[in-house]
Formats: structure tokens, sequence, C-alpha cells
């Protein structure tokens, strides 16, 4: 496992950016199922958050299991409009295989709103220049002459799309292996949904597991 | 070792010692006032295992924001000698006030001659996001002779012997006046030209909220693309197929076995509605696309397709570029 960066370094700063989440979670997290993104039940407002063809706030409470958490007034359908949070996964001196997947909470605004949701795990290959060890700062920001080729986007992993109703429902896509042949990855989890009619898409614990 | 490496640790360790014998006493501590930026920066710069490579010293001075001028460390804060390590430390600043900093151990030695001696102490402090706020990058010491030099592990052969060359006979005036230069302002007063900004190149464009500007993404219409191939391409892992526009590239999925089930991408369309297939290698990377597999009309709504991969042979090659049908 990597030792590129230890919590101990963090200790002055009260708020980790969702890189320095994600990758202190890759990095210690014994857990099954770990989870890799930041601020999954939006109890920090939408930090690490963003809408695509939709906008989306923050309920203060009524979620899943804090509080908070999203709704998500689509502009279009389950197909083209979702939730998404995006993180950089330096991989450091790992040599294993990983395998992802997108798990999420949902329901709908009404009974009477037929509201379909998808997840789904979306991965760009990572590539830096430089010879720098593995130190502090890598892995967070890369001060080493950090480069990124012109890559895309590609989908490695979704769900089917669940019809929710207006209890919280988890959707969860499959698991998908990505091997550890790149400097990194930029791995964008994808929240889908729509609710016909009026209202918006319930999301809460959206999150992205690694195992 | 390398040879020049050695030499320069040798030359390093005559110098200091001629140096010494110079000063009439055996501690850099006793050099003069008007020393020289070279015979200060070797006494107090130690660098027995060679700098290495390192990003340019250029840059690195350019890219410093925040000087702070010190007139009085706090003394009982002083690392043991043969330490190694960074501690927080507390200064007095030229101003009179007081700041708490991170200090290398190997900086006092230097900034304690600059204090004795009537010179100028400047903290260059490293980049907050980068590093653990507060923590002094190098240190730059400006004598009362007008000499520049850097205090610390290695960094006289990492800083002021690369400026000299870069600066020229100049480099002590330039670098003295360093820190009163306006934020912003460094790179064009040290002569580091700006690089020119680049165009917007469509080829090169993701279409994805996080890697464009929204401006580029406002005028166009994102749809659902539900993508099945007949097959897979070669191996499954060495390509990938992408959408695209004239404004940039969409979405991609792998040409594998899996494709044969249908993935569901979303993709932006502009005012056309047409939307254009490629194939790309296995890291959809955009500035190598290999070519183009269709071209289908979508009429600003979700579409399915069905891309023939048999068109494709296992090396990427592209025999039609009819091989993308909608299905209804």
């Amino acid at each position: 496992m990597s030792t590129c960066v230890n919590a101990t370094e963090f200790i002055p700063d009260n708020f980790l950016d969702r890189d320095a989440e994600a990758y202190l979670n890759w990095l210690h997290s014994d857990l099954s199922y770990r989870q890799i993104n930041s601020n999954i039940g939006f109890d920090n407002d939408t930090t690490g958050w963003g809408g695509t063809n939709g906008s989306l706030t923050v309920v203060s409470s009524g979620g899943y299991s804090s509080p908070p958490y999203a709704a998500f007034s689509a502009a279009g359908t389950s197909a083209d409009s979702f939730v998404r949070q995006t993180i950089r996964l330096w991989v450091g001196d790992d040599i294993g295989d990983f395998e992802i997947r997108a798990v999420l909470r949902a329901r709908a605004p009404s009974s009477t709103a037929n509201t379909n949701v998808r997840a789904a795990v979306y991965r760009k290959n990572l590539s830096e220049s430089g010879d720098t060890s593995c130190d502090y700062p890598r892995g967070l920001k890369n001060p080493n002459n950090l480069t990124l080729a012109d890559m895309n986007y590609i989908v490695v992993s979704e769900s089917g799309l669940v019809n929710v109703d207006t209890s919280w429902t988890s959707v969860i896509s499959g698991w998908a292996s990505i091997g550890v042949q790149r400097d990194g990855y930029q791995l964008q989890l994808r929240a889908y949904g729509n609710a016909a009619g009026s209202g918006a898409v319930r999301f809460d614990n959206v999150r992205m597991e690694e195992r | 070792m390398s040879n020049l490496k050695r030499s320069r640790v040798l030359t390093t360790l005559t110098v200091l010692a001629l140096s010494a014998l110079m000063a009439g006493c055996s501690s850099p501590g006793a050099l003069p006032n008007n020393a020289g930026a070279k015979e200060l920066g070797q006494a107090f710069s130690v660098c027995p295992g060679g700098a290495g490579e390192g990003a340019s010293a250029l840059e690195t001075v350019a890219a410093t924001t925040e000087w702070v001028a010190v007139a009085a460390l706090n003394t009982d804060q002083r690392p043991a000698e043969g330490e190694d390590r960074t501690t927080d430390v507390t200064v007095r600043t030229a101003d009179g006030g007081e700041a708490k900093v991170r200090l290398h151990s190997s900086f006092w030695p230097g900034i304690e001659w600059a204090l004795a001696h009537n010179a100028t102490v400047w903290l260059a402090m490293a980049d907050p996001e980068l590093w653990i706020p507060n923590t002094v990058d190098y240190v730059m010491i400006v004598t009362e002779a007008r000499q520049v030099f850097f205090p610390g592990d290695c960094l006289d052969e990492v800083l002021r012997v690369p400026l000299r060359e870069v600066l020229g006979t100049e480099a002590n005036a330039v670098l003295a006046g360093l820190p009163e230069v306006a934020p912003g302002e460094a790179r064009a007063y040290l002569g580091i030209e700006k690089p020119a900004e680049p165009e917007p190149d469509p080829d090169h464009t993701i279409l994805n909220p996080d890697d464009v500007d929204a401006s580029v993404l406002d005028p166009l219409t994102p749809l659902g693309v539900n993508i099945t191939t007949t097959g897979a391409i070669g191996d499954g892992i060495t390509f990938t197929i992408c959408t695209r526009i004239p404004a940039g590239w969409n979405d991609c999925i792998m040409a594998d076995e899996r494709a044969t089930e249908g993935w569901n991408i979303s993709a932006y369309v502009d005012n056309t509605g047409e939307l254009e297939f490629w194939l790309l290698d296995a890291d959809a990377n955009v500035s190598k696309p290999l070519g183009k597999l269709g071209q289908v009309s979508t009429g600003g709504k979700g579409i399915r397709v069905l891309v023939d991969t048999s068109g494709v042979t296992a090396d990427g090659t592209i025999r039609s570029q009819d091989l993308v049908q909608l299905v209804e």
C-alpha cells in the first residue's frame, strides 16, 4: 500500500478538499467497500458536487442517514441529467488492480412523480511528468511538472435504470475493475435522475466504493 | 556520486576551508559584513550528496508570492546541532510584528549570521495550497554590501549558482529587489517571458463541466446515447469509442465484450444535432484519434445506435466510415 502521504500532514487543516479525502481513504481505510469521494451525505452542503443539465440544492432535514440530502431538479431526463463529483486518485506505488462501483440512495419527490435513477462511474486516465518520488504533496496536488494528456471520460460502471418511490431506495452499479497501469485516475461519479412533472429527485449517501 | 558532483563537493569543502583560513577563524559565522555572495553561500549551504535535478531556480523564486522580512528568531526554539528537521519558530518581523513559521534547521546558521551582521533576512513562504501553511520554502539574505545568498541544505547549488548564471552580473541587485516587487509582477521583473495562452482547440476539448468553461457547454444540448457494438475490437482493451461534435469530445466506452450489451452515456450536440463516432486508443486520448466510425443525426433527442465493429480490424484499421446505425 502506498505511503505517499500521512494523515498527520493534515492536522493543521480542518477541511480536506475532495481529492485529499478520497486519497486518504484510498491509503488508510481498512474498511470493505471504502468510499473514495467526499461529502457523500451532503452534510457540507454541495461542496464537491455539481449538477449537469439541472440544478442542485441541499435540503436540511429528511435525509437517509443524516439530516441533509440533495435535491436535483433535472432539466432533462435520466439519460442526460445528473449530479456529479470528480476526484483525482494518484496511484502512488500501488500495484494491484482495484474494483469500483457507484452506490446511492434516491427517492421520488412525490408519489405521483415517476422517478428514474441511474448511478455510474466514469474514469479518465492520468499521467504525470517528472520523477519526484512519492512525497507529501503527491496524490493531492502535484507541483512537480504535472501534465495531463488530452484524455476523455470512459464509462466503467453503470446501474440499470431504477424506478424509485418516495422511500429511500438503493441504486447500485456493478463492480468494475480498473487496472493500475497509469499514474492515476480522474473518477467521476454520476447520479442520473429525473422526476417527471414537478419536483426534484432526492439523493443521499452518493458514493464511489472501492474494494 | 558523479565526477561532477564529487568535484563540486570537493570545491565546496576547499572553499570552506580557505574561507575559514582567510577569516582567521574556524567558523563561517565569523565571515565579515562585506563577504561575497559566493563565499557566504558556500559557507552556509552544505550539500554533501549533491543537489540533483530540480525545478528551474528562476521559476522557483518567481513563484514566491509572500516574503517575510525577519528581525529576530526565538533562539529558545533553536534546533540542537545535527538535527535535520522543520520546526515551528516564532519570529519577530522587520515591521515589529510577530509570526510563527515552520523553519528547517539548516536555515538557522545563515539567518543568525545575517542578523548579527546587519543583513536583511527574507523568508520566502511556501505555497500554502501545496505545503503545510506557514512553511518557509527557502531563505534569501541580502547583506549590507548587497550580496545575495541562500542558506540551507544545498540551496547554494539549487538557487544562487543557477540564478547567477541566468541573471549574470546583475544577479545580486535583481534578487535583492525581488521581495519589493508587487505580487504578479515577479515574472516580468525577472525577465521571464509570459507564455502564450493556448487558443481553445476543439480537437482537444473535453465536453464535461469539470474540464471546459460553461460558455462552451451553454449553447449545446445534452442528450442520452445508448451505444451497442457487434463485438469487441481487437483484444477489447486497446480501443475506445467516443462521440464528438465540432465543439469537442463527449464521453467514451471501451470497445470490449461488455459493449455488446450496450452502454448509456451522455453527449452534447449543437443545433445541427449531428453526432460523430470515433475510434480512439485505450486512454481515449483525443489528441490522437484513430479514425471516424460514422455519424448520425440525433434530432436533438436521445438515441440508440449500433456500431458494426466488424468493419474495424484488430489493429484498429477502419475499413468504412459508415459503421454506425441508428436503432429504432
